[in-house]
């Protein structure tokens, strides 16, 4: 085997390993001070969610954590938006694998709008506004169809499929996920923070 | 416009073929340029992490899938140096007999022009290069070859329980052949077990990877890896012959000349830059007078079998790509009603996310389901997946879109349906999986739809310049000193993962090439 200067340079990318995980870490002005934190630290502190409207966000989390327990908590929606404001080339999201095309924020906002209005169609009110049996409900029927009022070209069944692949990931796929699981994580080159 | 100096040997794609056909060439003193579209990688890149792994697939131009199967084009393809070898499970059991001669056995499909014992040779001294780990005597369904280098790789708890079941319906498993070191090779350490392969193995166990050695030893002959180059066109002649490619660098056009060109993309991309390279001469594509580039595209058909166990399966512990293999009923048509072969990988390491982790293998359950049922599979989960053959058909096909990328070139479109064979297939599959579980004692078993792995054909080798791009070597037949290498190439699937096949391939291919030299440069 030929060592070469690529071998060398094997041990410099693990400073590009961490600059890239700084693309994780979400500028934020907290009580007037600069700070980079990370996602699940952002939610706690009410952190803006560019590209997300406050609306939006509030969607995601409650829907998120329908789908998996403490995907809010864990910073799924701070996570999202970390990756949609990155080139799709660089994008972490498991959309990447499913051959949906980018811009990857329009599958996103589309499936929340048609999400809130299927709701209101059936129960005159936000998602966010149904109790958990109405909204568990509510998910279980659009597993396999769309829902009544779903004004989406990203069928229901695919949007649910992918907020809670988002959400496994924040939630189970990552080192505390695997902890909560009992599972060794066991990494070559571990991720450098929470994904 | 930049021209840069002429190279001996232009090579479109840093994935496993063209880091052997640069490695090899380079050897022998050719000026070898590599262009691959993708971002670099090293080593320090590989996070070990589902999530992170998701940088080393296509991030590319956009691929239109359709059809009433459409494949599952961004998962299998990979994106940057080293390409889908960079994140490949690493498991290499080699093609069949019948796989190369499907049409006159059979009546169905295509034949390759040449038979396995013209690819044995090249098998072996591939499996030693490589370092490939096994047990050639258990394996009784292997064609002729040379034992493995390695032992087998360990097996743990899951195998042993899912064995149970292949071993009380009278089927045979044999320990995975994994391109991954069972022990020091060439040396490279061992494996360790933890099951990220393919997050990208860094620790140099996985030989099958081109970033382990073939593009260093490639570079250290001489030959230059340059990423972020996205080849749009190849460049010919007044003779029709191949002379160079113009590529896009930091979002400006370039030429580099070439005396000859090898086009080591992927079964959808070396299609798509073929049939953009029209000229006024080949308004039809660059090397498809035969009108076939593009066409006969195949994949695997996937089925996942999920069992769960009242005992500790240990299923985190091994290797992303299986512990034990089955090739035990391989012919293809031993079964009524179906045809094509299969194999079953067996006791993968599993992890909890992703798609082929074990939360999506039951996405009906949310919530305290979900999390009740995540802990249990931590523990209690067994895996295995089947791979089964899609025969080739014309209609099946990568074409141009209508869709074009930033720099006027149409996007790749793949139009893709398995027929009644492979969903029968299919169907006995996922029946024959569940049987196997509860021989193997366990509690429940399930079965996520069927989804898709590998892809292979779109510019077949074949003897009759009328029906096929390329003969055995991958030299096209319409331009003498334009080569394919890859999975492209390949008329049949077979079962088989396809990246043993695609190394011997391109070993063969880079053995005439040299042989030849003088006769095909231009």
């Amino acid at each position: 085997m030929h060592i070469s200067d690529r071998m060398m340079r094997a041990t410099l990318s693990r400073r590009r390993l961490l600059e890239a995980s700084s693309a994780f870490l979400i500028a934020a002005s907290v009580g007037g001070i600069d700070q980079m934190l990370w996602p699940h630290e952002a939610r706690a502190k009410n952190v803006p969610v560019d590209p997300f409207s406050e609306a939006e966000a509030l969607l995601i989390e409650k829907f998120g954590s329908v789908l998996v327990t403490d995907a809010a908590e864990s910073g799924l929606v701070h996570f999202l938006a970390a990756q949609l404001n990155r080139p799709h080339a660089d994008s972490l999201l498991i959309l990447r694998y499913l051959d949906v095309p980018p811009p990857y924020l329009d599958f996103y906002r589309s499936g929340l709008k048609a999400l809130n209005d299927a709701v209101q169609s059936v129960h005159k009110k936000s998602f966010a506004s149904l109790d958990q049996r109405q909204a568990v409900e509510f998910v279980k029927a659009m597993m396999s169809a769309n829902p009544v009022g779903w004004s989406s070209p990203v069928p229901a069944p695919l949007f649910y499929f992918v907020v809670r692949a988002d959400a496994v990931d924040v939630v189970y796929g990552t080192m505390k996920g695997f902890e909560k699981l009992n599972i060794p994580y066991m990494g070559h080159i571990d991720p450098t923070e929470a994904w | 416009m930049t021209t840069i100096n002429q190279q001996d040997v232009v090579i479109v794609g840093a994935g496993f073929a063209g880091s052997l056909l640069a490695k090899r060439l380079a050897e022998q003193g050719l000026r070898v340029l590599v262009l691959d579209s993708g971002p670099e990688w090293n080593m320090g890149d590989l996070t070990s992490s589902q999530i992170w792994t998701r940088r080393l697939k296509w991030g590319g131009e956009i691929v239109e899938t359709t059809g009433k199967n459409p494949f599952g084009h961004n998962f299998n393809a990979g994106w940057g140096l080293g390409g889908a070898a960079l994140h490949h499970y690493g498991t290499w059991p080699r093609l069949q007999e019948d796989d190369f001669k499907m049409a006159s056995r059979y009546g169905r499909g295509l034949d390759w022009p040449i038979s396995y014992a013209d690819l044995r040779s090249h098998y072996d001294r591939m499996q030693k290069e490589i370092g490939l780990s096994g047990d050639a005597a258990a394996e009784v369904w292997r064609p002729d070859g040379d034992p493995y280098p390695m032992p087998a790789l360990k097996t743990f708890r899951q195998a042993d329980v899912l064995k149970r079941g292949f071993d009380a319906l009278g089927i045979q498993t044999a320990p995975v052949p994994a391109a991954i070191n069972s022990v020091e090779y060439n040396g490279r350490p061992p494996c360790i077990y933890d099951g990220w392969c393919d997050a990208g193995c860094p620790i140099y166990a996985l030989g099958g990877n081109p970033l382990t050695a073939l593009i260093p030893d490639a570079e250290g002959h001489g030959a230059v890896f340059q990423a972020n180059s996205t080849v749009l066109r190849i460049l010919t002649d007044k003779s029709g012959l191949a002379d160079g490619v113009e590529y896009i660098q930091d979002n400006a056009r370039q030429t580099v000349q070439a005396r000859l060109v090898i086009v080591a993309a992927n079964p959808v991309q070396t299609p798509r830059l073929l049939l953009n390279s029209a000229t006024d001469q080949r308004p039809q594509g660059l090397a498809n007078s035969s009108a076939t580039v593009g066409r006969y595209f195949m994949t695997h058909m996937l089925i996942n079998i999920f069992g769960m166990f009242d005992e500790d399966m240990e299923n985190h512990m091994g290797v992303s790509s299986a512990s034990l293999i089955s090739q035990d009923h391989y012919q293809k048509d031993l079964r009524s009603g179906t045809f094509g072969s299969y194999q079953w990988l067996v006791a993968p390491a599993v992890k909890p996310n992703d798609i082929a982790g074990f939360a999506i293998g039951r996405s009906d359950l949310i919530g305290d389901e979900l999390d009740a049922f995540m802990k249990r599979a931590a523990r209690g989960l067994g895996y295995m997946l089947a791979m089964g053959e899609e025969i080739p058909h014309f209609d099946n096909r990568v074409e141009l879109a209508e869709q074009k990328d930033q720099y006027g070139m149409a996007r790749a479109r793949v139009v893709h349906e398995l027929d009644k064979d492979a969903m029968a297939l299919a169907d006995y599959l996922v029946k024959q999986g569940k049987a196997i579980m509860k021989a193997a004692g366990a509690t429940e078993s399930w079965s996520p739809p069927q989804a898709t792995a590998h892809m292979m054909g779109g510019t077949v080798m074949g003897l009759d310049p009328k029906k096929s791009v390329a003969d055995s070597y991958g030299k096209t037949h319409d331009v003498r000193n334009l080569f394919i290498a890859g999975s492209g190439l390949f008329p049949t699937s077979g079962a088989s993962n396809p990246t043993f096949t695609i190394a011997a391939l391109a070993d063969r291919s880079a053995d005439y090439i040299m042989q030849n030299w003088s006769a095909l440069a231009l």
